[in-house]
C-alpha cells in the first residue's frame, strides 16, 4: 500500500502507472516523500510500499 | 488602439489581468479571453483528488495566454517558495504571484515574508509579482529584492469595496519603477478605471468577473474600463477646482 493524496491505495509500482489509471496524461505536479519528480522521471521512478504521493495540479485561483 | 507595454520581459496589449477563481465552468476561459483582449490568467495549485474526475483547467488555456501561478494557500515563505517551484513544473510559466496570507477573516497579505519569499525566488530566476497590503518601504524592498511587479490591494480579496486604499497606493506608484499592478478589491468597471487614471499599469481582477453573472461578458465591461481609464491618464486629468468655471463665456449675452 501507499498513501496518495492521504488515501491509502494499493502500491501501482511506477508513477507513470499511477498516472495512466488516473488518465493523467500532463499538466500535474508528482511529489515523492516530498520530492519534486520531474516529467521525465516519471517512467523510471519505481513506487515503494509505504511512499507518499501527491498529485497536484492547476484550479482556478486569484 | 492601445499601446504595448513590457512587463517582466514580455509585451502586452492588455493592461486587464484575470484571475480564474471562482469561475462557474473553465469552459468559458477562451471566450473571456476572446471578449476582453486580456493575455494574462491567474491560477492556483491544489491536490488532485483521486477519485473525482475534474476537468483540468490548463486544456481551457489557450497556449497563446500568459499563466501566471498564484502561491494562495501558502502561510510563509517557505510555502510559498515550494508552490512556485511545484507550479513550475505543472506548466512552463515562471511568472508567480506571491500571495502568502497567514489571516484568514481579511486574507491580509504578509508583507515581511513575501518580501522573503520574493528575494529567493527571484534569485531562482522566477519573476515575481508580490501582492502585498499597499506600503511604500516594502514595495521599495521588493523592488531591490528583484520583483518585477508589485500588487498592492484596493481592498480585501473579494470585498468589491474599491480602491478604499487610494492614498496608501499613490505613493508606490510615483516612487516605485517596476510596474504597479492594482490587485483585489476591484468590484466594478469604475474601479478598474480609476485605478488606471491613478496612473496603475494594470489591474487584476478575479472575483468581480468570475461571480458575476455574465463573467463572459463581464470581463468586457471591465476591459472597455481599463482602456478608458488608461487613454485619460495618458492624454492628462486635469485638476479638481474649488470654484466653478464656466464653460462658456458669461458676457456679451445681456445688453440691457
Amino acid at each position: 500500500m501507499i498513501v496518495l493524496n492521504d488515501k491509502k491505495i494499493p502500491n501501482p509500482k511506477k508513477i507513470s502507472l499511477l498516472l495512466k489509471k488516473m488518465e493523467i496524461k500532463d499538466g500535474v505536479c508528482v511529489i515523492l516523500n516530498g520530492k519534486i519528480i520531474k516529467k521525465d522521471r516519471w517512467e523510471k521512478t519505481e513506487i515503494k510500499d509505504g511512499d507518499k504521493i501527491e498529485i497536484v495540479g492547476f484550479v482556478g485561483g486569484g | 488602439m492601445q499601446k504595448h507595454f513590457e512587463i517582466a520581459g514580455k509585451k502586452l496589449k492588455s493592461r486587464l489581468f484575470i484571475g480564474t477563481g471562482k469561475l462557474p465552468t473553465y469552459k468559458i476561459i477562451p471566450q473571456m479571453l476572446s471578449r476582453s483582449k486580456a493575455e494574462v490568467l491567474t491560477v492556483a495549485v491544489r491536490r488532485i483528488n483521486p477519485d473525482s474526475k475534474v476537468e483540468n483547467i490548463l486544456d481551457y488555456i489557450p497556449k497563446n495566454a500568459v499563466i501566471m501561478v498564484n502561491t494562495s494557500g501558502a502561510r510563509n515563505a517557505k510555502e510559498a517558495v515550494r508552490i512556485a517551484e511545484i507550479g513550475a513544473e505543472i506548466t512552463k510559466t515562471d511568472w508567480i504571484k506571491i500571495e502568502i496570507e497567514a489571516d484568514t477573516r481579511y486574507l491580509a497579505p504578509d508583507n515581511e515574508e513575501t518580501v522573503k519569499a520574493t528575494k529567493e525566488l527571484s534569485r531562482k530566476g522566477f519573476k515575481i509579482f508580490p501582492y502585498i497590503t499597499p506600503d511604500l518601504i516594502t514595495a521599495k524592498k521588493l523592488q531591490d529584492a528583484g520583483a518585477v511587479s508589485v500588487m498592492p490591494l484596493g481592498s480585501f480579496i473579494g470585498t468589491n469595496k474599491g480602491i478604499t486604499a487610494k492614498t496608501l497606493i499613490e505613493p508606490i506608484i510615483k516612487e516605485i519603477k517596476i510596474p504597479v499592478i492594482i490587485d483585489a478589491g476591484i468590484g466594478r468597471p469604475s474601479h478598474a478605471a480609476q485605478a488606471m487614471e491613478m496612473g496603475a499599469d494594470a489591474v487584476l481582477v478575479n472575483t468581480a468577473i468570475a461571480i458575476s453573472k455574465d463573467p463572459v461578458k463581464m470581463s468586457e465591461a471591465m476591459s472597455k474600463a481599463v482602456e478608458s481609464g488608461r487613454m485619460a491618464y495618458e492624454i492628462g486629468i486635469l485638476k479638481e477646482e474649488d470654484y466653478a468655471k464656466p464653460s462658456s463665456p458669461l458676457t456679451d449675452f445681456l445688453n440691457n
